[in-house]
């Protein structure tokens, strides 16, 4: 299986913080949730991945091109979504295809209309005058309108109300149901990607911490509950963002460490949620 | 080429509402050449003074967040650079010319026989002081905030402006400039090519360093 996204080994350094050897791939027609706490370095690498920092090391392909040496290339197949529409306020909802249809060999005027028709944006209204979730959806229809193979979401959700982000997540959901197109979406907002997920990197403080299928990240971890004095010195040596509480404890635990474990503790499948709060605990504790 | 008229089609787009500060200018330029019965100072102050409005399209930049926009568009870097230089190149020379021909009108209403060689001249070396303007900042603004550089970048030449103002009326140091002002005067046709080429020449060297710091930034 072809990879629409490849990021190999990729550092960039900041006073202050790094990504550190960032590796992942996303095989072409899936979905990727991209998930870390705010400042973990998911925006860092998608700004890498665009060129809009120059990485320190490492290498990155978009659909089998250099995302760096051929972007022109590669990136007339790149549909693109940060958190805040990316056009000069004054513009007008129609004017934003305008601008945009004299880079793409593939623009589909009539196509980004539909869109437009469909998110229900009205195309004589000006940029400044859409709500958040409005200037979501213009961006997911530029994106769109090129015919992008792959898409690249970087917290398209956050700060949305929750119909407005039920509404973008069925667009999305519609969207790959098509077939042919990848998605990488980051956010911190897990329970987007519960939803629609295939496979998941998780990253934090600049590190991939997993990367792998939805399914295998839920086999990779488990979670475990005990009372009060069943959080013994084995159990702490295993435990992954242990919190204690005066009626017993709970941590991740990773599923190789499961068996050794005391009897009477119990376990259960993680959510994504569980790993990225543990794993982020546990970094803090360092 | 396509990219460079795509970038510099874009750049319009996102300047059009600025365009009418550039009317209000022309429109000052003619009410002070008109009042100081001098149409060539209406020359010298819009093509001038277009040079920093062209420039605010790194506000508009910053404020807007285009970088995001640029960042996801398939328009090599340098291609983008080169069509923030021309459009802004262009916007000079678009309101420097219709300050000419407004010259022309003040110049016909007010009976004051300024010859046509002399408005050639006038906007030629006020195209060569906003190519000068841009050359100097157009690489800090690629490369830095335009709100944290706006200020500290923009004082310097007023305060150098009103310098060679103040010096020039105070000593005779204009006189030394003599052979240039014969040449201005005997050749003025070929004079004005080569300050425009000058200009524009300059405009290419910042460009060459606006792309090098503008690369530096991103590494950072």
């Amino acid at each position: 299986m072809a990879d629409a996204l490849r990021v190999m080994g990729l550092c960039k350094s900041y006073p202050g913080f790094a990504l550190t050897e960032v590796s992942f791939s996303l095989p072409e027609g899936y979905i990727m949730g991209f998930v870390g706490r705010n400042g973990a370095g998911k925006t860092t690498t998608i700004k890498c991945v665009l060129d809009m920092l120059a990485r320190d090391g490492g290498h990155i392909e978009v659909l089998g091109h250099d995302a760096i040496d051929d972007q022109v290339t590669v990136k007339q197949d790149l549909g693109v979504v940060f958190d805040q529409p990316f056009y000069p306020p004054e513009w007008k909802v129609a004017q934003v295809g305008q601008a945009l249809r004299p880079f793409y060999a593939r623009w589909d005027e009539a196509l980004f209309h539909r869109h437009i028709d469909r998110f229900g944006l009205p195309a004589g209204k000006r940029v400044r005058e859409l709500s958040r979730g409005m200037g979501m959806k213009l961006m997911l229809a530029a994106a769109l309108s090129h015919h992008a193979r792959l898409l690249i979401l970087d917290e398209p959700t956050s700060g949305l109300d929750p119909v407005a982000r039920d509404d973008v997540l069925d667009v999305l959901a519609d969207l790959i149901s098509g077939g042919g197109v990848s998605v990488l979406f980051s956010t911190h907002i897990t329970a987007d990607l519960e939803r629609i997920a295939d496979y998941i990197t998780f990253i934090d403080a600049g590190r991939v911490v997993f990367t792998g299928a939805k399914d295998d990240l839920a086999d990779a971890y488990r979670m475990i509950h005990g009372g009060p004095g069943q959080a013994t010195d084995q159990v702490r040596r295993r435990a992954i963002g242990l919190r204690s509480t005066e009626v017993g404890f709970s941590a991740l635990v990773r599923s190789a460490d499961r068996a050794g474990l005391p009897p009477g503790i119990t376990d259960q499948a993680p959510s994504i949620d569980d790993v990225l709060i543990h794993i982020a605990r546990q970094g803090d504790a360092r | 080429m396509t990219g460079l008229l795509n970038a510099i089609r874009l750049d319009h787009r996102i300047m059009r509402a600025r365009y009418p500060m550039l009317l209000l200018l022309l429109a000052i330029g003619v009410a002070v050449g008109t009042l100081s019965a001098s149409p060539l100072t209406t020359i010298v102050l819009v093509t001038l003074i277009t040079a920093p409005i062209g420039g605010s399209y790194f506000a508009v930049v910053e404020t807007s967040r285009l970088d995001h926009l640029y960042g996801t568009l398939p328009l090599k870097r340098a291609t983008a650079e080169a069509g923030i230089y021309v459009h802004t190149a262009l916007l000079v020379a678009a309101n420097g010319l219709l300050a000419g021909l407004a010259a022309f009108g003040i110049d016909i209403l007010q009976h004051l026989h300024v010859d046509g060689g002399s408005v050639a001249v006038t906007f030629a070396l006020a195209y060569l002081g906003a190519c000068v303007y841009l050359a100097l900042l157009y690489p800090l603004y690629l490369a830095v905030p335009f709100s944290k550089v706006y200020i500290l970048t923009n004082v310097p030449f007023y305060v150098v402006a009103v310098g060679l103002i103040y010096v020039a009326k105070r000593t005779d140091w204009l006189r030394g400039l003599a052979p240039i002002a014969d040449f201005y005067q005997h050749h003025p046709g070929g004079a004005c090519a080569l300050t425009i080429a000058a200009g524009l020449a300059l405009l290419a060297i910042s460009w060459a360093g606006g792309h090098a710091a503008a690369n530096a930034a991103r590494r950072r």
